[in-house]
């Protein structure tokens, strides 16, 4: 995606932009500034992206939206906090809150990040001059973030790997499976599903593997969780799988991500020392109702006990509190894989699991709960 | 004598105001016999003068958009935005943008 030219970022479209609901509203009424023919004066006080406040420009007349955006993991990156506190003592905690702000806090999005512009990790810019989206563009919204491990595995953009068949043949997009409900933050309540009293709101999430699996492949794919689908290794392996862990392709782990700023600029950098693609199933680290698999795919995430090293000694006191080889939801489905192709693709083959011998010495303590011990026997034995 | 001489001047006066006033009424365009009758010539003559009274009480489609621009002077023009002015306009906002200093990251690996 090219970045756009600074006009190009500020040019509204004249023709499309008047007519729309968000036109009736005067310039200044969201962006404050002054009117005036002359650049300074009209850019007085200009607030740049008012959805920063969503509360008090958006919620004026999307009240029943922005109630939830407290609750967005878009906006409060609440999923960042889960994991460093677990990884760190309270009182390394504003210490980490500097680096969190010079390195994580830019993935925060804003209501005009995903339905007016381009975020700023990629440059910022208008996507359809000024006219708001109901929908975000996949490439220029959704992927402009998540885009070195979702992006480029849905599209196919690693060599020799497929794209996700609901891409590659259904063309579906990311929010054909991801809700507004879910991407705005709107808490599930289990009576949605189920009749029951009315107080069983679940908590908001705080990472974006807790609570309701949303979305889940069942939704669409009914047939296959009544077990109605005809298909043996549905039923032969019922829930004790994720769908992914026979349906995913190889996928995106890194190792060793440092963060530092520049003497040179200031500016906020990092370094990763190594990424691959590799498929590894692992024990579920995240065993609950809702995701009660026995085995999952599980990605390692770049994390390493040195990461911020350059802001203070040994922050992450608690380093293997969490695996590093977390569980996955790799975006590259695809009907058949190498699992699919036989019993004994898995079965007696330690090649596709995240056995010890795989995981770095000093990150064992961390992976103790998902390294596989003991590899699925050959089928023979459940025959018997 | 002087009174008779003013009561014949005053009923003189009368019949002359009396005898003014009568070709003002509808007669000759309310005739369907004259206007048939009548020459093209005749007819060309007597539209292009109408009376006041016509105009008045039988008003055409004419008339009633001549009325309008009474209608549209008093609704108040809207200011124009300045802001809109500027950012649609592709080669103002060329002319006035900022330089942009190009920052090259120093980050490298998978983000």
């Amino acid at each position: 995606m090219a970045p756009l030219e600074p006009w190009e970022k500020v040019l509204v479209d004249g023709e499309m932009f008047p007519g729309t609901t968000h036109a009736m509203t005067g310039c200044i009424d969201c962006h404050g500034g002054e009117q005036s023919p002359d650049k300074g004066t009209a850019h007085t006080e200009l607030i740049l992206d008012p959805s920063k406040d969503a509360e008090a420009i958006c919620g004026q007349c999307h009240p029943d939206v922005v109630e939830h955006n407290e609750n967005s993991l878009h906006n409060n990156l609440a999923g960042y906090w889960t994991v460093l506190d677990q990884r760190s003592v309270p009182s390394d905690h504003p210490v980490l809150a500097e680096a969190f702000d010079n390195h994580c806090a830019s993935c925060h999005a804003t209501c005009g990040d995903c339905h007016v512009s381009q975020p700023n990790l990629v440059g910022g810019g208008f996507i359809s001059g000024h006219v708001f989206n109901r929908t975000p563009s996949m490439t220029r919204n959704c992927t402009a973030c998540h885009g070195s491990r979702v992006g480029n595995e849905f599209l196919g953009k690693h060599e020799g790997l497929l794209a996700d068949v609901h891409f590659r043949t259904g063309r579906m997009n990311c929010i054909d499976c991801h809700s507004g409900t879910e991407l705005h933050g709107e808490q599930a309540d289990c009576q949605s599903c189920h009749p029951g009293p009315e107080d069983t709101e679940m908590p908001p999430p705080d990472h974006r593997y807790t609570g309701v699996q949303t979305p889940r492949c069942e939704s669409c794919h009914t047939v296959v969780a009544t077990g109605q689908d005809d298909i043996m290794m549905h039923q032969m392996h019922g829930s004790k799988l994720s769908c992914q862990v026979c349906h995913s392709i190889a996928y995106t782990s890194c190792d060793g991500c440092h963060v530092a700023t520049s003497e040179q600029t200031g500016n906020p950098f990092f370094e990763t020392e190594n990424s691959y693609q590799a498929f590894l199933i692992g024990k579920n680290p995240l065993n609950s109702f809702e995701r009660p698999y026995e085995y999952v795919p599980v990605r390692h995430v770049p994390v390493a006990e040195s990461s911020f090293d350059f802001y203070g000694e040994d922050l992450l006191k608690n380093y293997s509190a969490l695996e590093t080889w977390k569980y996955a939801t790799p975006h590259n489905i695809q009907r058949s894989t190498p699992q699919t192709e036989s019993c004994t693709a898995c079965h007696e083959n330690p090649e596709f699991f995240l056995t010890a011998d795989k995981v770095s010495p000093d990150e064992l303590d961390a992976n103790r709960d998902v390294i596989v011990e003991n590899i699925p026997s050959a089928i023979t034995e459940y025959l018997r | 004598m002087r009174r008779i001489l003013l009561m014949v001047s005053m009923l003189f006066f009368v019949l002359l105001a009396v005898g003014c006033q009568s070709p003002a009424g509808p007669t000759p365009l309310a005739s369907p016999v004259t206007e048939a009758n009548s020459s093209p010539t005749d007819t060309a003559e007597k539209e292009p003068q109408p009376t006041t009274t016509e105009l008045i009480e039988e008003p055409t489609p004419e008339n009633t958009v001549t009325e309008a621009p009474t209608e549209i002077a008093v609704i108040t023009p809207e200011p124009a935005d300045e802001c809109l002015e500027c950012h649609q306009d592709k080669q103002s906002l060329i002319d006035t943008a900022k330089p942009e200093e190009e920052q090259v990251s120093e980050s490298s690996g998978e983000g």
